[in-house]
Order: structure tokens, then C-alpha cells, then sequence
């Protein structure tokens, strides 16, 4: 039966096994040379956040080298999910239903459960391998890169987001498993096809950021009233004024004394701290910032993983129900 | 050496019951003396590999003349012909009214009669002397 | 042991009945001809006995364990459109349908594969003709050792040539193992001189079960004068009617009347009448 399974799956194993080949080898030559290109340009120090005198003329030369490379490795990551929905996915069962040979395997002594779960994981298991391979060696590569390259936006950069951690597996799974279920619904490899693409994307698009609320915000002050450091790729989730006893004051207070503040004062000439001193006449003693910080990444990782691997454990036994009554 | 003592022809558009057919031509063969009692008959596998009929059919038609007390089933070995139906008239090249029939034949053929003729005139001359009622 | 049984089996596709009420028992080791009208239900009555397709009513036995949700050790089921995985090799192919299989025969196979002019084994199975693409797929189904062999019109779309050499095959199952063999088909004339059997289904129902010797025995056509059909005995089937003679399918009829012609009829024309007779029953107007 494993046999079998490998057999027919044999096009796409071998389609992965050729990108993880091509894309693995082609990363680790891209770092490599990229290290060595950072070393000659002696911009080390430039790979470090905070690191300075970088806005060179040798950086913006790595620059126009590298960042087309970075966004070629970035995209590969962001669409290898929809890839293997497609393409792996949802041809598994769809393909035996159109041309009826899942009748043969089902006349056969294999039970359905094992035919089912034996197609699968040959068809899995390997997607979900090449997938975590490449999006470590492109991690790999990028940290390398450090704030020369796209890390400079942060991890809570929405395409930095998704091709870290456990996203690009959990995207893949779902991808995967939306794939298999229209499959196996509809009967049909090419409407399998177009919905394991169309629902991932809208998916995707329409899931964007929301985990981010599962992540209790800080709050940052300004310190200097009005200006609040968010250079260590944080995202700012919210703003507001503190009074002169550290608490939040309401927004449409703040917003009316704000507006109160600039207009007495005569537009142009004012500086910074006579606003700031209006407003703290007013008791609206500083800013405040309530970030997500870099670090707390991991967990909105893990709510996202939750989610789509949900979904996809909930497709994947509704693939299964669904095979089981098949005629 | 035994097996192609005998071999069915089975025409599948005559009417006649694929298993009639076998019966006829057993009883035949017997009758021209080609199967003599010892000799076996093919068995259903070998008849299905000549003509695709269906085994069934053949081990029917063969309890059919075991039943007839033509031939006997021995278990493993085969069908059996047992019994003889050909007599000194019917069997063999020389018998004496086959060497009549054939020297009628070949004064038919010398008088330019055409096989339809022939057949037209063996068959009434049968129907004179054996009546349709008489026979069996 | 009965190698196949329906007690009331139904089946339903949303408001129509595929298969209605049908009982039978099979007789072991004879060729069955399962015939009836394009959509009369033999597909999905073989499907059902196949474990394929669950029943709406009644039960399927099969050597006599319920038929549930999957196929019976014993059974090979052969579907329509013989499904093959058309982009391997036939070799490759023996060996997926191998794995997938617990008892399996691979002599009997190669046997099979063997048999009339030998098919290629590294053929793709798309390039066969429709006639190698029979044996290979029966060649599969007889790698399962088989006691009862389902056959879902195997002879359809086949050449005069495939067809005999197909027969023969299958045949040659009948006289080596004593397969009990069902075969279906839209075409009386297929199966006519290799069954033993007949299973007749029309309108989802069971028409005409029986040995076909039987059967036919059973039967009389009676023709005569159209005004004196009173005086005939037995159960009508069927009848054609001109204004003056009638022309009768009677089953268990008794004697022929005075000025009636009486003939035992072949199994074309019994098929016939009673589909006709299915036909008039289900066009006519329910309740």
C-alpha cells in the first residue's frame, strides 16, 4: 500500500524533492556569498539593530544587490502553501473520484480508512518537510542578513510575520487540507484546484494581523512627552495621554484638549513644547504607545498555527468522513 | 493422444441450445464411429478454451448422455465413453451403405446437380421414409 | 452456500427508487446474466452487492454475511468503466493492486495476463486497447481468488474479437475454479449462450429469476384469433394484439386452445415480453 501510494503520487514527490533540492542548495550559496559580500563592504556592524553609521554608499550597493534576492526568497516561502494546495492537495482525491478509481481501491481488502490515511500521509508529510526546510534555510539566510535585509521592519511585519516560526507549516497544512476536502466533495481536480487557491488567499488576507490580539500589549511612554522609540520593532497597537498620575485619560478628552491646544496657540510659530506645556496644563502630562514587542512574536505565532491547523484538522476529517461515504 | 479425439463446433446462431448441440454432436461422433467406448471426452476446460462456451453448458450436456447411458463420469479422470453407437453400416469409410450413398453422390454430381439439389432431394426422400411422427 | 442474497433491497437517489424491492438467492457456481434496460438498476444492484453503495432497505448477503460498507474477501467487483491507473505500466499496476490486497495470487495473474495473445507488461495501461484493458482489469479481479465475480457490463465497448477472447477468460475462471460469476448487460445477445442463469431487471425491480432452461420451460407463446382469448389458461405476461390474432407470453399456461398455435418461446422473446410488460406498468398512470 505505501508502495502504491509513492507510486502514484510520484510526480509531485518528485516536483519537491526537486525545489527543495534546487531552492536548499541556491539558499546556502546565496548566504554564503551574501556573509562574504557584507565582510567586504565592512558592514558587520550595519547587521546589528542600532548599528551605526550604516546609511552608507556601500550599503545602498547591497542593497541593489540583495533585496530583489530577499524578495524572491520571501515570496517563495509566502506561496509554496498555495503551491502545494494546488497542486498536491487537491489532485490527492479529487483525481481518483473523476476518473473512478477509487472503486478499485475500495473493492480491494485495504479498509478505506487505511487507503485514505496511507495516500495522505505520503502526500503530506514530505510537502510539510520541503516547506520547513526551505523556510528555515530562508530564515537562516535572512538572519544573516539581519537589518540589512527585511528584518529591519520588524517580525510583526505582516510578510516577515508569515514566513516565520510555525505560520508557513500551519498556512501549508491548511492549504493542503482545503485542497483534499473540495476534492473529495466536488469530484472534480480543477474546481479542487481553483478553491484550495481562492479560499486560501481570501483566508490569508482576511486572518492578516488578527492573531495579533491574542498578544497583551505594553505600554510605552514617550520619553520625551510626545515621541514614543518603537525602532526595536515593536508594533504600536494604540496611543493615548497619561495624566500627571500615570493614567490612561479618556480619548475624546485628549482629542478635545489637544485640538484646544493647537489652535490657541497660533499655528505655525509653535514649538513642540509649548504644545507640551499646553496639554500639561490641562493634566495630559505625556504620551503613551501600547506596543507589541518584538519578542512576543512566538505567541501570535502559536494562536496563528492554532487557527489554521484547526481549520485544517477540521477539513481533513470532514475529507475522511466524506471519503468513508463516497459510493 | 486423447484429447483431440473430439472437438465441438458450436455455432451460436442456429437456435439450437449451446448444450443440445454438444449432446448431438457426442451422439454423432458416436454413431461415425470417431468415439468408441475408452475414449474420453474433452473435458469443460478444454472445450471452454476451444470455443468459450460456458462449462456449465458442457458438464450439462455431459450428464445428459451419462444419463442417456452413453458416457460415464469417472471422478478426476474424465468423461468416458462407454457404450457404442456405431454400427457395421454407419462406421468407417467402407460401409457398406456409405459406399452406396457416396457412388449416389457421385452419379448426382456427374448428372450436374448442384448441392441444393442434392440436399433438396436427400430430404424428401427421408421425409418419405421416415415420417416427421415417427421419429423420436 | 449461497453465494449472493437480497432480501427487499431498495435503493434511493434522493426521490427516485434505483432499485425497488428485489429478493433473490443465487445459485453457487453458475454464470448469472444480469439483464435489463440501460438505468434499470443492475449497476447499482452489482455496487451494492460490490459494498460499494449502502442499501436505502433490505440487506445484500454475501456466503451469507451482510453486506456492510465494504467488499466481502471473497468477491472481486468489476466496474463499467474498468478503472486502471491509465499513467502506470501494466506491471506497475499488478503491483499497486497487490498491496492493496491481503490473499492474492500473483500466478493467477500472470496467468490470466498470459492468456489469448499476452499483454505487454510495460505497456502504459492508457495506451491498451479496450479489449487488453478488460483482461488486465480482470486479471486483477481474479488475483483476489475470487468465489463470486461481479462483472459490470464487461463485454460493453469491447470488438467482436475482445469479446470472445474476454468470454473465454472469463470462462476458463468457471471450469478451473468454480467461480460463481454475475454478469451484467444492456444486451440479451451478449450473454445468451454463456449464462446458466438469468436475473432480469426493469424499473429497479426483479422481472425474471430462474435457470434460463427452466424458465423458457415454464413459458409458452400461444398465438390464435384476438376474440377467443378467454379461452386461454395461465398467467398473461405480455400480449401483441392485431385486430384479428393475438400473440401471448403465458407463463405456467395450460393446454392450447382449439385453433391456437403454441410454441415454447426462446429467451429473446421472453426477455422481451416482459419488459414490455414492465414498460406498460410503469407508463400507465400511478394510483
Amino acid at each position: 500500500m505505501i508502495w502504491a501510494s509513492f507510486r502514484l503520487q510520484r510526480v509531485q514527490l518528485l516536483t519537491l524533492l526537486g525545489v527543495l533540492v534546487v531552492g536548499g542548495g541556491a539558499l546556502v550559496l546565496l548566504r554564503s556569498s551574501m556573509v562574504g559580500a557584507i565582510t567586504s563592504a565592512r558592514l558587520t556592524e550595519c547587521v546589528e539593530r542600532g548599528g551605526t553609521a550604516c546609511a552608507s554608499v556601500d550599503q545602498n550597493a547591497f542593497l541593489d544587490d540583495w533585496s530583489n534576492l530577499f524578495q524572491v526568497a520571501r515570496i517563495l516561502i509566502i506561496v509554496l502553501p498555495i503551491l502545494i494546495g494546488v497542486f498536491v492537495g487537491a489532485p490527492l482525491f479529487a483525481q481518483e473520484l473523476e476518473h473512478g478509481t477509487h472503486v478499485l481501491a475500495f473493492t480491494q481488502s485495504v479498509s478505506r480508512t487505511r487507503w485514505m490515511l496511507s495516500k495522505l500521509v505520503v502526500a503530506l508529510v514530505p510537502a510539510l518537510v520541503v516547506v520547513a526546510v526551505l523556510q528555515y534555510l530562508v530564515w537562516w539566510w535572512l538572519t544573516a542578513a539581519g537589518t540589512l535585509g527585511p528584518r529591519i521592519n520588524g517580525a510583526w511585519h505582516p510578510v516577515n510575520f508569515g514566513i516565520d516560526h510555525v505560520s508557513p507549516v500551519a498556512y501549508t497544512l491548511f492549504a493542503f487540507a482545503v485542497g483534499a476536502f473540495v476534492g473529495v466533495v466536488a469530484r472534480r481536480t480543477l474546481v479542487a484546484m481553483t478553491a484550495a487557491f481562492g479560499v486560501f488567499v481570501v483566508a490569508r488576507f482576511a486572518l492578516d494581523g488578527q492573531v495579533n490580539r491574542f498578544v497583551t500589549p505594553e505600554r510605552r511612554v514617550a520619553a520625551d512627552g510626545l515621541t514614543v522609540d518603537m525602532r526595536d520593532g515593536a508594533l504600536s497597537v494604540g496611543r493615548g495621554w497619561l495624566d500627571a498620575a500615570g493614567l490612561e485619560v479618556p480619548w475624546d478628552r485628549a482629542v478635545s484638549v489637544s485640538d484646544a491646544c493647537r489652535t490657541t496657540s497660533s499655528a505655525a510659530t509653535q514649538g513642540q513644547e509649548e504644545f507640551l506645556a499646553c496639554m500639561r496644563e490641562s493634566g495630559l502630562e505625556n504620551r503613551y504607545s501600547l506596543v507589541l514587542p518584538e519578542s512576543s512574536t512566538w505567541i501570535a505565532h502559536l494562536y496563528d498555527a492554532a487557527i489554521f491547523g484547526g481549520f485544517a484538522v477540521l477539513l481533513l476529517a470532514g475529507t475522511v468522513w466524506a471519503l468513508r461515504r463516497q459510493s | 493422444m486423447l484429447i483431440d479425439v473430439i472437438e465441438f463446433r458450436i455455432d451460436r446462431h442456429s437456435g439450437v441450445s449451446t448444450y443440445m448441440q454438444i449432446v448431438h454432436q457426442v451422439e454423432q461422433a458416436m454413431r461415425l464411429g470417431l468415439l468408441a467406448p475408452g475414449d474420453r471426452l474433452p473435458s469443460a476446460r478444454e472445450v471452454v478454451d476451444a470455443t468459450a462456451v460456458n462449462p456449465n453448458t458442457v458438464l450439462k450436456a455431459y450428464r445428459e448422455l451419462e444419463r442417456e447411458g452413453l458416457v460415464e463420469g469417472r471422478r478426476g479422470l474424465g468423461t468416458f465413453v462407454t457404450k457404442s453407437l456405431a454400427s457395421e453400416a454407419t462406421a468407417g469409410d467402407d460401409a457398406p451403405l456409405r459406399k452406396e450413398l457416396a457412388r449416389w453422390m457421385k452419379l448426382a454430381r456427374e448428372g450436374g446437380l448442384v448441392v441444393e439439389d442434392v440436399d433438396a432431394l436427400y430430404s424428401a426422400v427421408r421425409e418419405e421414409h421416415y415420417p416427421v411422427e415417427e421419429r423420436s | 452456500m449461497i453465494p449472493l442474497s437480497a432480501s427487499a433491497v431498495g435503493k434511493q437517489y434522493r426521490s427516485r427508487w434505483a432499485v425497488r424491492d428485489c429478493t433473490f438467492a443465487l445459485p453457487e457456481g453458475k454464470v448469472i446474466a444480469l439483464v435489463g434496460p440501460n438505468g434499470a438498476g443492475k449497476s447499482t444492484l452489482l455496487r451494492m452487492a460490490a459494498g460499494l453503495v449502502r442499501p436505502t432497505a433490505g440487506e445484500l448477503r454475501v456466503f451469507g454475511t451482510p453486506v456492510r460498507g465494504g467488499t466481502h474477501p471473497d468477491v472481486s467487483f468489476l466496474a463499467q468503466d474498468r478503472p486502471l491507473y491509465g499513467h502506470l505500466t501494466v506491471r506497475e499496476m499488478v503491483r499497486v493492486a497487490a498491496g492493496m490486497n491481503d490473499r492474492w495470487s500473483a500466478e493467477r495473474v500472470q496467468e490470466v495476463l498470459g492468456l489469448q495473445a499476452g499483454v505487454d507488461q510495460d505497456a502504459k495501461i492508457r495506451t491498451l486497447s479496450a479489449g487488453t484493458r478488460t483482461q488486465v482489469a480482470i486479471a486483477l479481479a481474479l488475483g483476489r481468488l475470487p468465489r463470486l465475480l461481479l462483472l459490470d457490463e464487461p463485454l460493453a465497448d469491447l470488438d467482436p474479437l475482445a469479446r470472445d477472447e474476454t468470454l473465454r477468460i472469463i470462462m476458463a475462471e468457471v471450469a478451473d475454479r468454480g467461480t460463481t460469476v454475475v454478469m451484467s448487460s444492456h444486451l440479451l445477445a451478449d450473454l445468451r449462450e454463456v449464462c446458466d442463469h438469468l436475473l432480469l431487471v426493469d424499473d429497479g425491480r426483479v422481472q425474471v429469476d430462474g435457470d434460463i432452461e427452466e424458465v423458457l420451460a415454464r413459458h409458452r407463446i400461444l398465438v390464435g384469433p384476438a376474440a377467443d382469448e378467454s379461452a386461454v389458461e395461465g398467467t398473461l405476461v405480455s400480449a401483441t394484439r392485431t385486430q384479428r390474432q393475438a400473440t401471448l407470453l403465458l407463463k405456467d399456461s395450460g393446454p392450447a386452445p382449439q385453433g391456437w398455435s403454441d410454441a415454447e418461446p426462446d429467451l429473446e422473446s421472453l426477455v422481451m415480453g416482459y419488459l414490455r410488460a414492465s414498460r406498460a406498468r410503469t407508463s400507465a398512470p400511478r394510483r
